[in-house]
């Protein structure tokens, strides 16, 4: 199977997939568990993250666990948390200097010290309460962010208890019932749910594929997680902090998910809206009128939902939210010239982010990890293909099913 | 004339044009996206400049706000629009030394994208109207980083440790320095900083090095360019005491955070000799202040620091400190567990240093496949004049001594305290 510039093999059996490349200093090793989107998951597995990713029982102290990585050449360790619509996902990273570089380091150490993490973490009383204060700090300076704030009031107000209101990293409520024992049950858990592992660098020696392919939970199945969230009522909520900009944030349903037909089309269509330096937004709000500095859509992929936020100032917000529905009006009705233009620059904005894939070694591993979950379409020349035959009927199509279903203001204080 | 430097595995193309641009042409085989930089040694330090015989002084702001004019308008046309219209995607950014434009394409033949962004960058035209314009996009932008509480938390540290320093100012400017920016103070720093002499243009490409060095002589030989001028950095008088040894201001955050902050006479004009006292400082700060110190597992057990503690080190030619951080209610505590780690000894972590040594390199060595972390070492090691290994082989050549060095100096010094609270606790 290629992939980016034909320069990579990808090869996968199973859930294991190799990326397999010299080009780069770095190789990455990624182990990924899928449990379902909602709480105590989430925030047990976020608190989760937090301890796997600090001592293990071989390295019982921050020293020791420290000093590893350090004679690992600086191994680079990330434990963390992600959304995919109906499902969440524990992310075990690994980065590390491939072996040319690694004069007096055997590869082998490597995979030992990944297995050490994953198998044996030290999951006690003293690296849970740790853990606990750390996550609930990192929770609390959320707070401290107008984006983030408006972003989960516009979430949070569909109701508790679903996908698309869970915030991806858990919640002070999910977190304040955790004892150890549920990290211990969880993490019990964990292993016994499907996995994706995914090694992107030099070839693998026979040995170490086979280490990797041992950690793939071969009797689980994956549940697809992408779905596209709808409701009938639109949702508002105001906020006042003492900040001197007004932060503004839309979320509009589509009805379109990742394995619609038209989720291509959905996806140059929020490029044109909001995602490149002429899109509609960026030109009307703040190219020409000054109202802003940044605007931006957002697609929630696995949530078929689009995101528009911006930051201005409060006398504005009326004439803001009125220029924002006069450019989905302007999809609706096009005027043929300009929306070719745009949609020919969307779609090379597009392809262009698909074709330097294969030069950002995280990105090639977001997106092959995300495509085989979902069983989705892997092959850039198909996929760019698809992009290239999107009409611009089929975008229209799209701008149609937009509605707003909620609205976020997060104030200044008059 | 091709370099190559053996212990990182790096090469590339350096040539200087004759009217003065330099060049550096990096070849990754198989990339599939090609990246420009174009770079000018003009941040938002400077604010005042010897340019021949005469002193310039301008509003705070100005290289910013330069940096957004820039795309307006290039022969009546959106430069943004332009290359998006060759399938390529263009920014830029002004920090505290440098003002960086680049565009990224995965279109190999990409001789015209180049051509833009010399073009663009190497002429300025600009309206009344369109500065005026401009003013009300900076200031949501600067209202948007004023609500981020590590910017000003950082900010109000930088104004704290210094009387007069450029440091002092938000990078972007405030709201009223921007209302002096004119198109007069624009065209003037435009002619006097974007000289190509004074630029630097790094790309990154599979392309052939000649193709990409002909195109850049094609473009650079149809234009002529007015005379250099020398151009002189100027700093006002700086005291070595800091301004003030405590300051507390509120905003609305849940938990005050605080800085604790030293202020170092150790600037030289020489830049290898910074990098070795920047070096040997984070050196000395890793060993004290990070896991490989036993204590701080202690120290979190006892609740006294938690994963929001750190510390960050700049020194240069015309500036030095380190700046501890931390998310915290107890100034006392915060102080004592700096000021007392700081005079004990760092002999029983003396066997770490070989461990550091082999962390940074590897740091250094990995930062090299990403293009646009590449293009600003070759860009920050031109301006300062470094090779492209001089960190790898000063890391390497930092000995216990340089480290014990740098200790004895913080611990001559008094640090200050800044503090940001929740609105309701100052």
């Amino acid at each position: 199977m290629c992939f980016g510039a034909d320069v990579y093999r990808i090869k996968i059996k199973e859930a294991f997939i190799q990326i397999e490349t010299d080009r780069f200093k770095d190789c990455i090793l990624s182990l990924r568990y899928y449990y379902p989107n909602q709480e105590p998951y989430v925030s047990t597995s976020n608190l989760l993250s937090y301890m796997m990713s600090d001592r293990t029982q071989n390295y019982p102290s921050k020293q020791t666990f420290n000093r590893r990585m350090d004679e690992l050449y600086g191994l680079y360790l990330d434990v963390r948390t992600s959304s995919l619509g109906m499902q969440h996902c524990l992310e075990f990273r690994v980065k590390t200097l491939n072996a040319t570089f690694m004069k007096d380091i055997e590869f082998s150490e490597v995979f030992d010290f990944l297995e050490e993490v994953l198998l044996k973490p030290l999951l006690n009383q003293e690296v849970f309460d740790e853990a606990f204060i750390n996550y609930q700090n990192a929770l609390v300076r959320m707070l401290d962010k107008p984006q983030t704030v408006g972003l989960r009031l516009a979430l949070e107000s569909f109701g508790s208890n679903l996908p698309i209101s869970t915030p991806s990293q858990g919640s002070l409520d999910g977190l304040r019932s955790l004892q150890l024992k549920d990290i211990e049950s969880f993490y019990t858990y964990l292993l016994q749910q499907p996995n994706l592992v995914i090694y992107h660098g030099q070839p693998l020696s026979l040995n170490h594929k086979k280490r990797l392919q041992r950690l793939i939970k071969t009797d689980a199945s994956f549940d697809r997680s992408a779905y596209a969230y709808t409701t009938d009522a639109l949702h508002s909520k105001d906020l006042v902090k003492d900040i001197s900009q007004t932060t503004l944030t839309h979320i509009y349903q589509t009805k379109i998910d990742y394995h619609h037909p038209h989720y291509i089309a959905l996806r140059l269509m929020t490029i044109i809206l909001g995602q490149m330096p002429n899109s509609l937004l960026f030109q009307e709000v703040r190219e020409k009128r000054s109202l802003c500095y940044s605007i931006h859509a957002t697609s929630l992929n696995f949530d078929g939902l689009i995101i528009i936020q911006t930051g201005i100032a409060q006398e504005n917000l009326e004439r803001v939210e009125g220029l924002i529905q006069e450019q989905i009006n302007v999809l609706l009705n096009p005027t043929s010239k300009k929306h070719a233009r745009l949609l020919s620059d969307a779609k090379r904005v597009f392809v262009n982010s698909l074709q330097s894939l294969s030069d950002d070694p995280y990105a090639s591993v977001n997106f092959v990890a995300q495509r085989v979950h979902e069983s989705a379409e892997i092959d850039l020349k198909s996929i760019i293909k698809q992009i290239k035959q999107t009409t611009l009927e089929e975008v229209i199509t799209c701008a149609q099913q937009l509605k707003l279903i909620s609205r976020s203001v997060v104030r200044g204080q008059d | 004339m091709k370099q190559y430097y053996p212990d990182i595995m790096e090469s590339f193309y350096v040539s200087t044009l004759d009217n003065g641009l330099k060049v550096y042409i990096v070849t990754k085989k198989d990339t599939k996206t090609h990246t420009a930089h174009l770079a000018l040694p003009f941040g938002s330090i400077d604010l005042q400049q010897q340019v021949d015989d005469q002193l310039y002084s301008y509003p705070a702001g100005v290289a910013h706000f330069l940096e957004h004019k820039l795309f307006e308008n290039h022969r009546g046309k959106d430069v943004m629009q332009l290359f998006t219209n060759m399938g390529a995607q263009v920014n830029a950014f002004t920090s505290h030394h440098e003002t960086v434009y680049y565009f990224k394409t995965t279109r190999k033949s990409f001789q015209k994208e180049l051509h833009l962004l010399l073009d663009f960058v190497q002429s300025f035209s600009i309206t009344e109207e369109a500065v005026e314009k401009e003013k009300g996009i900076i200031t949501q932008e600067l209202q948007m980083y004023q609500q981020i509480p590590e910017q000003r938390l950082v900010l109000e540290t930088y104004r704290s440790l210094f009387h007069h320093h450029p440091l002092r100012e938000d990078i972007g400017g405030d709201e009223e320095s921007i209302k002096n920016i004119t198109k007069e103070v624009l065209e003037q720093c435009y002619d006097i900083n974007y000289h190509p002499s004074r630029s630097v243009l790094v790309v990154v490409s599979s392309r052939k090095a000649e193709d990409i060095l002909d195109w850049i002589h094609k473009n650079q030989n149809s234009k002529t360019f007015t005379h250099p001028k020398l151009v002189q950095r100027i700093f006002p008088e700086e005291p070595p005491e800091t301004y003030r040894d405590q300051h507390a201001f509120g905003m609305d955050i849940q938990n005050t955070k605080m800085t604790l902050s030293y202020k170092l006479p150790i600037s030289e004009t020489d830049n290898h000799i910074n990098v070795k006292h920047e070096w040997s400082l984070r050196f000395l700060l890793d060993l004290k202040f990070s896991p490989i110190n036993s204590a701080y597992q202690q120290w979190i057990k006892d609740k006294r620091i938690h994963d929001y503690f750190g510390y960050d080190v700049d020194v240069s030619s015309h500036s030095s400190f380190v700046i501890f951080f931390i998310e915290s209610e107890l100034e006392e505590d915060f102080k004592s567990l700096v000021i007392d780690t700081l005079s004990e000894s760092i002999d029983e972590f003396i066997d770490s240093i070989d461990l550091l040594k082999r962390r940074y390199t590897a740091q250094i060595i990995r930062s090299f496949d990403d293009h646009d972390d590449y293009a600003l070492t070759l860009i920050r090691s031109d301006f300062q004049n470094l090779e492209l290994d001089a960190l790898v082989n000063i890391i390497q050549s930092i000995q216990v001594d340089d480290i014990k060095q740098m200790q004895v100096l913080l611990n001559t010094l008094n640090p200050i305290l800044v503090r940001m609270s929740s609105n309701t606790k100052v």
